[in-house]
Parts: structure tokens; sequence; C-alpha cells
């Protein structure tokens, strides 16, 4: 394990992990904005899940928050997407911040690293869509029409949510928020 | 230096997912509309198949947008379906559906069926029915037949 990272999850980590999940849940329920646009809920809640598994840098951290808000999502917006498929659409994402955040040296106050591993994140939705299309039964034309306007859609929006991400950790860092201690207020991330 | 191969693999797998979600949607026969997939919508009678829908055959019935439940819901109308399926009366209806998202089972009898009553198409390429009368919990999506007394 990094030396950045902690394998204890104490109050003050499994509070941000709580906060992060209910905005995920009031970014799917409130702050959707009145477009018909695919994918575009994701820039504030894939922007909390950076920005808070920066705070926390638990291993599992992103996991866990996308476990929480999706399971809030599948409890209180469930829509027409089976619980699974609505957890997994979180968790996905949650998963790959976590493998993605060490490699990265914890560093997403950067924004290369965060808009790609927003971008990466997000687009996992869309894999989530794919697997929840093929076990509706759905195959050729009626399973892959719009996909790629959708995945693009999505990295974009992913990408955004990153970007977001990286220029509030800068803040937050220079704020000297101690959560974010371990990453240095060097003024010259890239 | 491992932040930027990282950096260049994770490029790289977003240029590949965009890639071959490309290959495989312009893989498919040209001209043909998302509702000429595998997805249809049988109605049937005493095990008879009256008339056989696909998505784009279900969206030239028509199209009502509701607002029901607090959502609006945009589909051919019900009651245009089964007609078009030439059912001109009934008593109840079976809807089932694929079953994944829900029970994939709706009973409804007549009275519970009134023009609002839709076929909503949602994004992947199926459809559910909503209605009035229809608790959104107890929904059928991904309708696959329309069982006729």
């Amino acid at each position: 394990m990094s030396s950045r990272q902690t394998s204890k999850l104490g109050v003050r980590q499994m509070t941000v992990i709580a906060l992060v999940a209910v905005l995920m849940l009031i970014a799917k329920l409130v702050l959707r904005m009145p477009i018909k646009v695919s994918g575009h809920g994701g820039v504030l809640w894939i922007a909390a899940l950076i920005i808070g598994r920066a705070a926390v840098r638990y291993p599992a951290a992103g996991t866990l928050m996308g476990l929480l808000g999706g399971t809030l999502v599948a409890i209180f917006a469930p829509g027409d997407t089976a619980a699974f498929f609505t957890v997994a659409k979180y968790v996905l994402p949650g998963i790959i911040v976590d493998i993605l955040a060490p490699l990265f040296g914890e560093r997403f106050d950067r924004i290369l690293p965060a808009v790609l591993t927003g971008a990466l994140a997000h687009a996992a939705k869309v894999g989530v869509d794919v697997a929840e299309g093929i076990a509706a039964g759905l195959t050729g034309t009626a399973l892959m029409a719009g996909m790629t306007v959708s995945l693009l859609l999505h990295i974009g929006f992913g990408a955004l949510g990153g970007l977001i991400a990286a220029l509030v950790l800068r803040v937050l860092v220079r704020a000297r928020v101690p959560q974010l201690a371990h990453i240095p207020d060097s003024g010259d991330s890239r | 230096m491992r932040a930027r191969v990282v950096l260049a693999a994770v490029a790289l797998v977003l240029v590949a997912g965009v890639a071959v979600s490309w290959f495989f949607e312009s893989r498919q026969v040209p001209g043909t509309t998302p509702a000429s997939g595998s997805y249809r919508v049988r109605v049937t009678r005493g095990g008879r198949e009256l008339a056989s829908f696909d998505l784009a055959a279900l969206q030239a019935v028509g199209s009502k947008t509701v607002t029901v439940q607090g959502g609006q819901e945009t589909g051919p109308a019900l009651l245009d379906v089964l007609k078009r399926a030439g059912v001109s009366e009934f008593s109840a209806l079976t809807i089932l559906g694929a079953g994944i998202r829900d029970d994939g089972r709706l009973e409804i009898a007549v009275a519970d069926v009134g023009p609002d009553t839709v076929l909503a198409v949602a994004k992947r390429g199926t459809v559910k029915v909503a209605g009035p009368s229809i608790p959104k919990a107890k929904r059928v999506r991904d309708v696959t037949e329309i069982q006729v007394r």
C-alpha cells in the first residue's frame, strides 16, 4: 500500500464518504439540468467522488462512496433501472477512481490525472448500460444505437467533473484543509 | 514517469472504448433504426398472436406525452396499439416484460386502461407501460407481450 494512503477508516473519513454518497443522490434528484443530454448529471457527482477520494485516501473509499451513493439512489430515485444496475453505475466509477488514485500518487489536484480519471470513471457507467441492455434481451442495433454518442458525452461530462474536482482541490489545498495536507501546495500542479 | 504512463494508458483505454463502440455501432445494417433490432412487443389473445411490433412500428402508431406520477412519459397510447392489432373489445390485459427491473407482469382491468395509458419509449429502445392508474412501483418495463382477454 502506498504511504500516502491510510488503512484505517475513522469517523472523519466515514463522514466524507457519507457526504459524497448524499451528494450523488442530490445530483440525481435535484441538480439535474432540464436538458435532454445523456450523462450531464455526472459532472457534479464525479467531481464529488474525486474530491472525496482525495480527502479520504482510504484504498477502497471511492468504491464505498459509489456503493453507498448507488444504494441511496436505488432506494430514493430508482427510475426504471434494476437496483443492481443502479448500484453498479456508481460502484464501478468508484472502483476506477480507487485504482487510479495511487497510480497518480493521490494527486487529483493535477488537471490531467483528474480529467482522465473522471472521464474513464464516468465512461464505465456506459458499460453498465450495455450490460443492462444485454440483460434486457437487446442485441444488435437495438443495443448499440447511439452508444458512441452516449459514450463520448459521458467521457466529456466525466472529464468536466474531473476538471472541477482538480480546481476545487487546488483551492482547498491552498486553504490548508487538514484532510488534504498530504497534497503539497506547490502551485505548479499540471 | 509512472504517472505519465498511466495517463497514456487511460487515454488509450478511452480511445479504444470509443473505437470499439463506433465499430460495433457502424457494423449494424445500414438504414436500420434502433427499432429494427431483436426487441418486439407481441399482442396475443388466447395464445394466438394478433400482431407484433418493433419500436419503429410502435412509434408509427402515434406518440403521446402524458404526465403521470410527477414525470413525463412519451409513447403510443396503449388503446391505439391494441386497435392497430385489431383489438376492439377486451375485459382485461396482462402485460409481460423482461422481468429484470420489475416483476415483469401486470394485470390491468379494462377500466384502468384510459387514453393516457401509454407504452412509454425508454432511452434503451424498449417500452414500459405507464398510466394514471398504474402505480410507478407496478410498472412493467421492457414490455414483450400484451395478452388480451
